[in-house]
This record gives structure tokens, sequence and C-alpha cells, in this order.
């Protein structure tokens, strides 16, 4: 077992996938570069470098650098998926969502459906979303609750370097669209990442922490945020559970109606806006299914519903804190 | 009037050491069973340790909020008030848990050795240099050398101690073309050749047992003594299916089921052993490599009843009373071993449930050297 960072999992799972089946591709926008590719590109290996060296390895062929056009990409991916290959796309900030959605929502989400099975479309679109990088409203948003809204596309949301490079490589072997949700302020994350290949199945959440006061939910980069509410907790003697749903279509349902009903008490933490979101879902299903557990109202902790403001200021205040999900944590114990 | 001991508890095959969160109870204060005594953290969660039966008044906290100590340790005493302080103080001080002198718990150090192509990792712990033979440690099917931790912290401060991830288990290589008893004691006959070790004490548990049995009948004079921990092989039926429901199980519940087949105490099946668990078999290789073994074990009858009367002589048996996958019954299939133990109140993991099988482990190669 090795440290690795987010970034270099991600990049891992690519490599892996690539060597294991030729029908992998890669297409973006400036995803070439590294080791063996050309002059300037070398530097490149996407916004983020996570592709780095892939072209090397690969050649250009198989990672395809594309140019500003996410109606073109994503469809481009979406055909190649429903005609053999396994395109693993890189739409660069989920916000460009807007330019791609035909292509995802009456495309690719729907022709295993619309085709009675006989089409498959194992399609990944890759995309960074999250507050943190003084990125504006237009680059910073986070948006998979608009994916999780489609039948017909999963949607995974790594919160760690292990994390990731398993349900990538579940995504990759998958034979339908995933979104796959990289929060763009932990890619400098380590942790603990097998060399080897392995997979983390999706619908499978993960209990990272066990508490008999209070079962905090949270998603993505939040995680982190909540495990410092939680341990702020401590200190007032609360001790709280701490669940990872990992992916949010499927949704582990029957891990976080077990959660919720071991304490009664729940707090969710998102990233997102509230209106309609992962939090609101998963806040109904405990209402509907864990009424009978519940000790206090389901308490949520996310992001305002404005943009992601540009001030610096505000966007530290726009995004959930440790201190407000503390702050819910003893609300709900309190109650 | 019994004095009972508070020790750093395992929560997973893979702890090694707590760190102590907190104390809830003061000196002095009487507790009753289920009474939550301290809050440990792990690398991986925070957890509440409880009074056991019986209760009493805590009368010593030996590790303060904020200090690291190992499994097995001890961390604090349960006594009756009536129990004398010079009691107290004369089982602090015979308590047997070994550590560095300077109080440092020289954790194990992992290394890998390459045999016939594969990486085989091993945790090294204990003296470089001892004049004490080394003690090697085999695990059983779907473990790994970390599910020895109590017995590595308990016996390295006196000898060197190894234990071995077979291939295709813990942080070896995965894939094993051929995952049979006869090729894993081949690999780790040659693990030892090349970690220079010419004369040892053996241990194995469940499959890695048979693995130890046929180490020894085809190396005497590399095997001091041979230590059988609920070995396998010595019939062929195999309790509740085990090998069979463990290869299908492959999410979160199946496998806590199934795991709870190995212990007396279901509780030892916490979340993050049956997480890491899940981890471990969905590396790629590990499932082939798991399905060849089984198909292997359900393939032959019960085969090692047959020790060299040399080795035999040479050998402890201990089995846990409970053992759900083999009965302790089959400890009749070994005639003549020197030692056979059953160990009251444990399953089929007695080296992961009970102090009791060190202290028998310790006992009997003292007498073997």
């Amino acid at each position: 077992m090795a440290r690795k960072t987010y970034r270099e999992a991600i990049n891992q799972a690519l490599d892996q996938e690539m060597a294991r089946d030729d029908r992998v591709i890669l297409i973006g926008e400036d995803i070439a570069g590294g080791t063996g590719a050309s002059g300037a590109q070398d530097a490149w290996g996407g916004v983020m470098g996570v592709t780095k060296g892939l072209i090397g390895k690969y050649g250009p062929e198989r990672v395809l650098d594309t140019p500003i056009s996410e109606l073109a990409l994503v469809g481009a991916g979406a055909g190649a998926a429903a005609t053999g290959l396994r395109p693993v796309v890189e739409l660069m900030f989920n916000d460009f969502l807007g330019v791609c959605l035909d292509q995802l929502m009456n495309q690719a989400a729907k022709f295993r459906y619309m085709f009675g099975g006989r089409v498959r479309a194992p399609l990944v679109v890759r995309t960074q979303y999250g507050a943190g990088l003084r990125a504006a409203a237009q680059h910073s948003q986070t948006l998979y609750s608009i994916f999780a809204h489609i039948p017909g596309l999963k949607v995974a949301v790594p919160s760690n370097p292990y994390d990731a490079k398993g349900l990538l490589m579940s995504a990759i072997r998958d034979d339908d669209p995933v979104i796959f949700m990289e929060h763009k302020a932990m890619y400098d994350d380590i942790g603990e990442v097998p060399d080897e290949a392995y997979t983390v199945p999706f619908g499978e959440g993960r209990v990272l922490q066990e508490g008999k006061d209070v079962t905090v939910i949270a998603i993505g980069r939040m995680l982190q945020t909540a495990e410092k509410a939680i341990q702020a907790a401590r200190a007032d003697g609360i001790r709280c559970s701490l669940v990872d749903p990992r992916t949010i279509s499927p949704l582990d349902e029957g891990l976080i109606l077990e959660m919720a009903a071991e304490t009664g008490r729940v707090v969710i933490v998102d990233e997102a806006n509230p209106r309609c979101g992962v939090a609101a879902d998963i806040a109904s299903l405990i209402c509907e299914q864990a009424f009978g557990d519940l000790q206090a109202p389901v308490v949520k902790v996310t992001a305002p519903h404005t943009p992601v403001p540009f001030a610096p200021v505000l966007e530290d205040a726009y995004l959930p804190s440790a201190e407000r999900i503390a702050a819910a944590i003893k609300q709900v114990r309190a109650y | 009037m019994t004095v009972k001991a508070i020790t750093v508890p395992r929560w997973g095959m893979s702890m090694s050491e707590g760190k102590i969160a907190g104390w809830l109870v003061a000196v002095g204060a009487e507790v009753a069973a289920g009474d939550e005594l301290v809050e440990i953290e792990t690398t991986k969660l925070t957890g509440v340790y409880e009074a056991h039966e019986g209760g009493g008044q805590l009368r010593r906290i030996l590790a303060e909020e904020g200090t690291v100590r190992p499994v097995g340790a001890l961390i604090g005493v349960i006594a009756d008030a009536a129990v004398p302080d010079a009691e107290i103080d004369a089982f602090i001080a015979s308590y047997v848990f070994d550590e560095d002198e300077d109080g440092a718990s020289a954790g194990p150090k992992e290394e890998r050795v390459e045999v016939d192509g594969y990486q085989v990792n091993v945790l090294r712990a204990g003296p470089a240099e001892s004049e004490e033979l080394p003690l090697v440690l085999v695990h059983g099917f779907g473990g790994n050398a970390d599910n020895w931790a109590m017995t590595v912290a308990a016996m390295s401060p006196a000898r060197p101690v190894i234990a071995i991830d077979l291939p295709g288990h813990g942080k070896s290589t995965k894939l094993v073309s051929d995952p049979r008893p006869e090729t894993y004691a081949k690999i780790v006959a040659r693990v030892l050749k090349a970690l220079g070790v010419s004369r040892c004490h053996v241990a194995g548990h469940s499959y890695g047992g048979l693995v130890c049995a046929i180490l020894a009948a085809g190396n005497p004079d590399l095997v001091a003594s041979l230590t059988l921990v609920d070995p396998a092989g010595l019939d062929a039926a195999i309790g509740e299916d085990y090998v069979g429901r463990f290869v299908g199980a492959n999410d979160r519940r199946t496998l806590k089921d199934v795991m709870g087949l190995l212990f007396e105490d279901t509780r030892l099946v916490s979340r993050s052993m049956v997480d890491d668990m899940l981890n471990y078999r969905r590396i790629e290789g590990v499932q082939a490599t798991l399905e060849k073994i089984a198909a292997d074990l359900s393939a032959r009858a019960g085969t090692f009843g047959t020790l060299p009367a040399g080795v035999a002589g040479r050998t402890l048996v201990v089995w846990g009373e409970k053992d759900k996958i083999f009965p302790p019954g089959h400890m009749e299939r070994i005639p003549g071993a020197a030692e056979k133990h059953v160990v009251a109140g444990v399953g089929h993991m007695p080296h992961v449930e009970s102090p009791d099988f060190n202290r028998l482990l310790g006992d009997f190669i003292a007498r073997h050297a």
C-alpha cells in the first residue's frame, strides 16, 4: 500500500483500465500532456494535471485532445460508448453541463431504455465541482444533484483517494453512463491507495466513525469538514457516527436508514445549494422510512440558495463550515 | 475477590495500538457490567470500552488521556473496594505484557521478499540479533499477517517474530496460479531461506496450520516446534460451509454474518473489520485465488493426520472450545502431539479472542528451544 494523492489515484485508475482494456479511451480539453507529449503540450495533462503522462503511454489515438466544444466532446463520447468503446470524457468543470446536457440527459441516459436494452452506453464523464478556489460563480458550483435527478445516469462522489481510484475503476467497467464528480480542492489530498487494481462498488456507503448520539451524513469534500465538526462536538461529550454514501445514484438507502435508526438524530451535510438537492433527498428518505426511529427533526447543513460568491470572505461564508455543522449536531442532540 | 485488567482492546484486524481519548469514569467510581469506561481512538474509529461482567471499583488509571498504547497493554485496573492497594500493585507489577524497556513499542516492520515470482510481504518484529529462535506465524484462509497482531506484540520482546502474508493475501501478490497448501509450504520455506532463517518455531492458524504441518513434515530440521491453532485439513467437512459462504459473500451484511462464524464474541466483527475485508476482497486477483483455494480444499479429504513422529513430539495443538468451523474434536486426529489445549469460551480465532493463547504458545516454545 502506498500513499497517493487524489490526483494520482485517479490517474492510476485511468492508466490501469487503459492497460487492461484497449476499448478505454480519453476525450477532453487539454488532456494530452506529460511525458511523451510534444512541445508545449508536455506541461498539460488536463487543467489539473490529472491525465498527465497517459498520451505518452497510449498515444493520440486513445487520448483525444479536443477543441473547446463540450457539446461535441460529450456527444462524441456518448456515440463512441454506444458503438463499442468505453470512453472517459473530461468535462473540465461541471458548470459547463448546460452546453452538453442533451447529450447526457436525452442521449446517453436514454439509449439503453429506448433501444430495448440492445444498446449500452458505457460512458464515464469525469468532472470537477466545488467552491473554495476563488474561481467565481461559473466555475465553483456543486451540481451533482442535477445528474442524480436523471434516471439512467449513475453518480459517484468520491471523498478520498482510496474511493476515487476504486469508484473510477467501477465506473469504467460499468455498462451504463456514470458521472464521476471530483472536488477541485481535493486533488492534493493524500491517502492510502493500493497499487493494485481494485473496485469500490456503486450503492455501497461507508461508515467512517461510529458514535451513539448523532448520525452525520456528508457528501464528497464535506466529509472532511464534518470530521472537524465531530471532533469539536466530542469536546462537549457528543459522539457522532459519520456516513459517506460514496455514490448518490444509486444511493445506499439501507445503510442510511440503519445509521439514522441507530441514533435517531441526523445531520446531513452537502456543499450543494439546498433546494431539490441530495441532502433534501436523503432527509425525505429518512423521514418517510425511519420516522419512528427519529428523536429529533433531521437537520441539513448546506450552502445557501445563492450563486457562489467571488468575494473571498463571502465564498468562505457560503461553504458549510465545521462551526455550522457542530452547531447542528448540538441542536439535534439537545432537541 | 478478583482484580480485573482493563487493556487496549482490539477492534479491527489492523488495529495495533489505541489512543486514550478520555476516561469516562474517575478512579474510585463503582462500575457495573456494560458501563462505559474509556474512549479509545484508532486510526479508523473512536470506540468506547465497556466494563465486563462483575464490575467493581475503578482502582487505577495507568494511561492518561492522549497517550498511545499497544493492543493488550494494561491501561486500568478494576477490583472490589475491599481489595488492598498492595494487591493491586502486585497485580500491576506481575501483569504480563512485554514491551521494549524504554516503553516505546517498536512496531513491526514490513519487508518484501521475492519468491517464485511472488512478492511476499512479511512483518518483522523483535530484536534483530537474538539468541532465541525466531517465531514464524502463518495466517489462515482469507486472513493476513495482521491477524497475529496480539501474538506479535506479546512475543516480539523475547525473540524475533516473522508474520507472513501468504500470496493471495494481505500485501503479497494477489494472483496465485496454483494455491495449494503444498505450494504455500514451499513458498514459506523459500521465504525463510531468503531471510536467513535456518531454524525456527512455526505457528499456523486454520489453513495456515495445514501449510505449517506440511512445512514441518518436509523440513524437520527447520522446525524446532510446531504450533497448530484450530488447523484445517484434518477432516474434509468444514463447518457451516464457511469457505463457500466466505468466497460467495461480497456485500457488507453477508460478509459480516460469515465473519461472525469465526468468533464466539461476534461483537469483535466491527464495521471497520468488515470494511477492511471487503476492500481486500475487491483487489484484483484475490477472488480468483480464494476460489482456487476453496476448490482445492473441497476436493481433498482430511489429509495431514500423519505428522512424522519426530515432529508430532514437538507439536502444540490449541483449539477454541466453541470453534464453529472445525470442532475441537478434530484434535483426536493428531496422535502423538506433545501438548493439546482447548481454550475455553472462544471460537475459531483463539489468538485474536484470548490472551491465554499467547501464554500457551510462549510456554511451549520456551520448552522447545
